[in-house]
This record gives structure tokens, C-alpha cells and sequence, in this order.
């Protein structure tokens, strides 16, 4: 079997192409010893089996990230029979550079330019054969989220044979370095000696770490100036080939997606539009539809109705020990309560999450949001680039840790992962939450205020106390487009699989701990030793098992408040009380375990101990404040 | 003459070109390269709040003040002020 490598910078469309390729069936794992994932696939082209493999985005073959890293190590180990570099067509001149380092590489490279539309509109006519002919590599055409130019992309895929590229001249002092560094080399990195020489030329890290144990490492290393020539010369060139392969008419009119990409990037517009996209996505299509609908129709129509009563009488017949039967289909059973919970009540709020996100990170959205929010956040010891986790932890905390990764320091990765786990709530939770608190308009306002109050607050001072300082941000702007619906189902049912395999389990888990806690008296025991605290907060006993559950996931502790509320056992200002306390309350177990994975034990307990703390100071302060209003 | 200054002097509007970067931080040179932002380089700054936003080429660039403050320009056509 074949094997290709997807390659290009981020917002070119790979994805669109990747899944194009390989169908929804494509299977994404960790990259040994990284923090990274990459997606496999398979695709059949005219009876010829490939595997696709789909790297993360990067601009260079020199690595910053750790994503750029991964794919330079990629190319290494798994060899390819085939790299499929896909650029973006206007920004051609940018990008060809990247080609020409992978042809420099000694990669077998074909060239896909995609979003040929819009280098249209911006006047620009690419002459794919010319550029074909120049670069001596095989060079598809296309606008893969129009469908145009795919079936030219499976024709060139399946008919490639790779040609050794004639390989680039420098300017002489270059190259006299280069001959310099080449012949002082003893060992054999996996390339052509020459780009090893250019890589280090051009300070790449990953090969400078490993000629350390060459004899002659210092002599090649005096040798290395700063200067940036290389790139320069190869702008050149490309500057050069484009000069016969590009030709330039009129732009187009500024269309109205063009302004409106504009208009978001300013704040006057962007926060009524960020307040447009919460309403509909968050409220709208989450809340009511997710959280409301599909639940309802999930688990009154189908699981209660039909599922359920299945399930009873076949464990009824089956197993004969009542302790059994409870573990399964009895209070805190794995069935009646985890799997129901994780798969009928969470699921579809989190689908519809995942739904929303994916269209907002296709069109393109994300980017202004970071610019937007950049300032805000430096404030709490970040940039703009940790709005992508936090907003993903309104979703769903657990993997918004995850994706604190992408974060630069891990200053950084600290500080969100507190910021997520003390007061970003999941959207199981914000559900319940809504619900809970919407018939009184006054205490939903104040429960909003006060924690993103609590949430700047905890933030700045968490950054004055962790030292360091907020790395820059930077960040490319793309254009605003349509998404491509087939991409964003992809998108949001490999979220929700993953969902699924990691969360599922803590559920199980959960109902197990908490049967077990309950058959033998732990959890009256806990009640009793927690309750003292309740009081402190002016709440009655009865909200004990709510926290206590509330660790486990914050949506059954609020849940078990809405079930008290409907009872008639609260008054509207316990409620809030309660909601700020549970709101601000430790992050679900598998929130906390992928917390643990990240950013270590150690961390994970700190963070832990002054959520707690945090969150019954804050709860406290309410109470306090509410009864000295007379309100309690 | 013309003369170099902080791009953080231009406005909205102004069309520069990059005259020199000062920075020994390999990594933020490289960051600036991969978008084009090396010497010579013509941009034009589309805003300044809440953040620096250049555009370079056909590529929309945004970056902060720390960013911004090290890279020297020279301003290339005058904002027609009407």
C-alpha cells in the first residue's frame, strides 16, 4: 500500500482534501512521546490502495510548535512514497518557499493549490501547466470545498512517480558554507547531507540538537552565521518562477463576506457579533435544541419508554443477586444512572457543542475572537491564543485541557487549566445551569456576573502569583468563508467519538464509587461531616449529596439542585448560593484526570485545593452579601 | 532621507516597508519570516486596536505591541487626510 503525506500551513483546506480522500473512516492517534495527533486514512484510487496521512499545520519546515516537530519527524520515519504539499493560491508567494524546501529535502512532492477561487477574485491567474513545467513536479489545481479540481487531485495521486528534483543553487558564500558543514559531517540524518547543511544554515533546531555528537561539531557550528540569507535567495527564486507562471488581472469587488470579515475584527462590531454567535449557538442551538429537545425526546420518548424497561426486566431474569441488579439498574446503577446519564443526557449537549464549534472554527471566526480577546486575556497571564481552549471548554472541560497544549509556556497551560477548571462551565453543566435559574431573571444575571467576576478576578491574581511573562501573540487572520458542512460533521462526530472512548468510562466509574459509597453508609457518613459547611453558606443539609456528587460531575450536583428547587426546598437565594458554589466547584473526574495527564499531579492537587477553596470563599461572600441586603 | 521608525508609530492606513528587525530572539525572527515580515517587506496596517493588524502579500497578520515595537519601518505614502 502506498503511503501519502498530507502537508501545509494551517487554513489552506487540508482537511476538506484529507476528508475528501479518506471518508469519515479515518482513525486519529498520538504520536509517540508528543502531545500530538495525526489522522489516518485509507482511499482507493482507480483500484490502488493509499494510506493518507494528515499532519497538523505548520509554516515551515524549520519547527517552532511542537506540531511542526511532529510533521518534520514524520517525514522522516514514515518514509512516504508521496507528499502532498496543499497551499493556499493567493498566498502562493509565501508558501511556494515551503515547497521548494521539501523538494530541497529530496521528498517525492507534487504541488495541490487550493482555494483557487479566491486567488481569482484577488486577480490573480496561476498557469498550473507553466508552474508544472518550472518547478518539475506535478501541480493540481483546485477549490476543494467547491468540488472543483478533485477528480485532476485522484488522477495525479494515482499516477505519480517520483523524479529527483534538480536541486537549487545558492549564491556562492552560501554554498561555500554549505560544501563547509558537508564535509565536516560524519553521520547520516535521514537526508541528503546538503539539507542538513541548509538546516542548520538556517538554525533549525531539531538538527542542531542532533549533530551534537559528530567529532567535528564545534568547527561546524563556528561556522553558522545569523543571517537569513537562505530564505531570502529562495524568495528569489520563487519570486522568480512566479513572475512566468502567475498572471494579474483587476481584483474583484470586495464581496459581503469580505466585510464582514472586517467589520469582526474590530471590536465595535465583533462584541455584538460574539453576543449574535452565543445567543444562536449557545443558547439557541445548545441550550434549547441540545439540551432541551433532544434530550427530552432521548431520554422520555426512547430511553425511558422503550430502553429502560428492556434493560430491567432482562436483568431481572438474568441475575438473581439484588446487590447485582442494584449495581446495575438501581440507584447510582452503571445503567440507570451512568450510561443514561453519559449517553442520553450528555452526549447529545455536547454533539450539538462540538456541532457549533466546528462551524465556528471552518469559517474562520476564531481567529478574530483571539485577537479580540487578546487584550482581556493578558490580563489573566495569557494571549489570544487560549481563547480556542477556553471557549472549547464550554463544551466540554476535558478536552479543553487537552487542547491547552497548544498554549506556548507552560505558565500558560497553568493558568488556563485553572481558569477552565474553576469557572468555565461544560455545556452539560451551563444546561442544567440555565434551567435552573431562568425563571428568575434577577438571580440568573447575578449567578453570570458574579462568576465572571470570580473568574478575572482568580485569573489576575493567579498571574501575579505564578511567575513569568505572557508570551506574544500572533496569530494569521483567514478569510471569513462558508464552511463545508461535510467537514464539519467530520469534524464533530470525531470529537463526539472521542468523547465517547475517553469520558464514557469515568461515567461508569462514577456510578460505580458513588453505589458503593451509597449501599455502604459512606455517603450518609459524608453528609453528616460536610454539613457544618452547607451552614456556613445559610444552605440546608439537603444539598450535601448535591456537591458531593458535584465532584463527580458538576451536572449531577446540579441536577440533584434542580431536583431539590422543584421540590419546593430552596429559596431563590439558597439556589444561587448553591449554583455560584457549584459553578466555581471542582471540575468533573475526567476533567480532572486528563488535568493530572497534563500538567502533572503535583499541579493538578494545587489547582484542586484552591478551586475548593475559591469556590466556598465565593459562596460565602454571596450568602454574606444577600443576607446583609436582607435578601436571604 | 526617510526615516526608520517603530511600526508602532504608523496609523490605520499607512503603507510602510520593513527596514530592520531588532531582536536576537531567533525564534520571533522566524515567526515574523514565515509570514513574510523580513527586511524589505511592504505592508500595509489595517488596525491598531485592539492589536496590530498587517496586512503582507494577500496574508492578514495580527500581532501585539510587544511584537510590533521591534520592527523598524519606514513609511511609504503619506494617510491622505481628507
Amino acid at each position: 500500500m502506498s503511503k501519502a503525506v498530507l502537508l501545509g500551513s494551517p487554513n489552506v483546506g487540508k482537511s476538506v482534501i484529507f476528508n475528501y480522500l479518506t471518508g469519515a473512516y479515518a482513525t486519529v492517534s498520538n504520536y509517540p512521546g508528543t502531545t500530538v495527533d495525526i489522522s489516518r486514512g485509507e482511499c482507493r484510487i482507480y483500484g490502488r490502495k493509499f494510506e493518507i496521512i494528515d499532519t497538523p499545520g505548520i509554516y515551515s519546515l524549520i519547527p517552532i510548535t511542537e506540531e511542526e516537530k511532529v510533521t518534520r519527524n514524520l517525514l522522516q520515519s514514515e518514509k512516504p512514497d508521496l507528499v502532498i504539499h496543499v497551499i493556499d493560491a493567493k498566498n502562493i508567494r509565501r508558501m511556494l518557499n515551503l515547497t521548494l524546501s521539501l523538494m530541497e529535502a529530496g521528498l517525492p512532492v507534487m504541488l495541490v493549490i487550493n482555494i483557487m477561487d479566491e486567488a481569482k477574485k484577488a486577480g490573480m491567474l496561476i498557469q498550473i501547466k507553466q508552474l508544472a513545467d518550472l518547478l518539475k513536479i506535478p501541480v493540481v489545481g483546485t477549490a476543494a470545498a467547491k468540488k472543483i479540481g478533485l477528480d485532476n487531485l485522484k488522477k495525479a495521486i494515482a499516477c505519480y512517480t517520483f523524479k529527483p528534483a534538480a536541486t537549487l543553487s545558492f549564491s556562492a558564500g552560501i554554498e561555500n558554507s554549505i560544501a563547509a558543514i558537508a564535509d565536516n559531517l560524519m553521520h547520516y540524518y535521514g537526508m541528503p547531507k546538503r539539507m542538513v547543511a541548509l538546516l542548520l544554515l538556517q538554525q533549525d533546531p531539531i538538527i542542531r540538537e542532533q549533530i551534537k555528537k559528530e567529532p567535528q561539531y564545534l568547527e561546524i557550528i563556528s561556522g553558522i552565521s545569523q543571517e537569513n540569507a537562505i530564505a531570502k535567495e529562495r524568495q528569489f527564486v520563487v519570486d522568480k518562477i512566479l513572475n512566468l507562471a502567475v498572471m494579474y488581472t483587476k481584483p474583484s469587488r470586495p464581496t459581503v463576506m469580505d466585510r464582514i470579515g472586517r467589520l469582526t475584527r474590530q471590536p465595535l462590531w465583533g462584541i455584538p457579533v460574539l453576543g449574535l454567535i452565543l445567543y444562536l449557538g449557545l443558547y439557541k442551538f445548545v441550550g434549547e435544541f441540545g439540551a432541551g429537545i433532544l434530550v427530552d425526546y432521548l431520554d422520555e420518548r426512547i430511553f425511558s419508554q422503550y430502553i429502560a424497561p428492556c434493560v430491567e426486566e432482562f436483568i431481572s431474569v438474568l441475575i438473581p443477586y439484588e446487590w447485582a441488579r442494584s449495581m446495575i439498574i438501581g440507584e447510582y446503577g452503571l445503567f440507570s444512572w451512568g450510561i443514561r446519564y453519559a449517553v442520553v443526557i450528555v452526549l447529545p449537549i455536547v454533539g450539538t457543542f462540538f456541532l457549533m464549534f466546528a462551524l465556528l472554527e471552518d469559517s474562520g471566526y476564531l481567529p478574530r475572537l483571539a485577537m479580540l480577546a487578546d487584550g482581556l486575556f493578558k490580563n489573566l497571564g495569557l494571549n489570544g491564543r487560549a481563547v480556542i481552549p477556553m471557549t472549547l471548554g464550554f463544551g466540554c472541560g476535558t478536552m479543553a485541557v487537552m487542547v491547552t497544549r497548544t498554549l506556548e509556556s507552560k505558565r500558560e497551560r497553568l493558568l488556563a487549566t485553572f481558569l477552565l477548571s474553576l469557572s468555565v462551565p461544560c455545556s452539560a453543566q451551563l444546561g442544567l445551569m440555565l434551567s435552573l435559574l431562568a425563571h428568575n431573571l434577577f438571580i440568573l444575571t447575578v449567578w453570570y456576573i458574579y462568576t465572571a467576576s470570580i473568574f478575572l478576578l482568580a485569573g489576575w491574581l493567579a498571574a501575579k502569583v505564578i511567575p513569568g511573562k505572557s508570551s506574544y501573540f500572533y496569530m494569521e487572520i483567514p478569510p471569513l468563508r462558508f464552511p463545508v458542512l461535510s467537514n464539519v460533521l467530520v469534524k464533530a462526530y470525531t470529537r463526539m467519538l472521542w468523547y465517547f472512548i475517553e469520558v464514557l468510562p469515568v461515567f461508569l466509574f462514577t456510578s460505580l464509587i458513588m453505589w458503593m459509597a451509597n449501599r455502604s453508609g459512606i455517603l450518609a457518613g459524608l453528609i453528616q461531616l460536610i454539613t457544618p459547611l452547607m451552614q456556613i453558606l445559610g444552605l440546608p443539609s439537603q444539598l450535601t449529596p448535591v456537591f458531593i456528587l458535584g465532584f463527580f460531575r458538576r451536572d449531577y450536583g446540579a441536577a440533584g439542585l434542580y431536583d431539590l428547587s422543584a421540590n419546593g426546598l430552596l429559596t431563590d437565594n439558597q439556589l444561587l448560593t448553591a449554583a455560584v458554589v457549584l459553578t466555581l466547584f471542582l471540575p468533573c473526574v475526567a476533567q480532572f484526570v486528563v488535568m493530572v495527564k497534563e500538567r502533572g499531579i503535583i499541579a493538578s492537587l494545587c489547582i484542586g485545593v484552591s478551586i475548593f477553596f475559591t469556590a466556598l470563599l465565593a459562596g460565602g461572600i454571596l450568602n454574606y452579601i444577600l443576607q446583609l441586603f436582607g435578601l436571604g | 532621507m526617510p526615516q526608520e521608525i517603530s511600526m508602532t508609530k504608523l496609523e490605520a492606513g499607512d503603507r510602510a516597508t520593513v527596514f530592520s528587525i531588532v531582536s536576537q530572539d531567533v525564534n520571533y525572527l522566524h515567526k515574523l519570516m514565515v509570514f513574510g515580515l523580513v527586511e524589505e517587506a511592504e505592508f500595509e496596517v489595517l488596525q491598531k486596536v485592539p492589536c496590530y493588524v498587517l496586512q503582507i502579500g494577500q496574508t492578514q497578520l495580527a500581532i501585539d505591541k510587544k511584537m510590533a515595537q521591534h520592527i523598524m519601518v519606514v513609511r511609504q505614502n503619506k494617510k491622505d487626510r481628507i
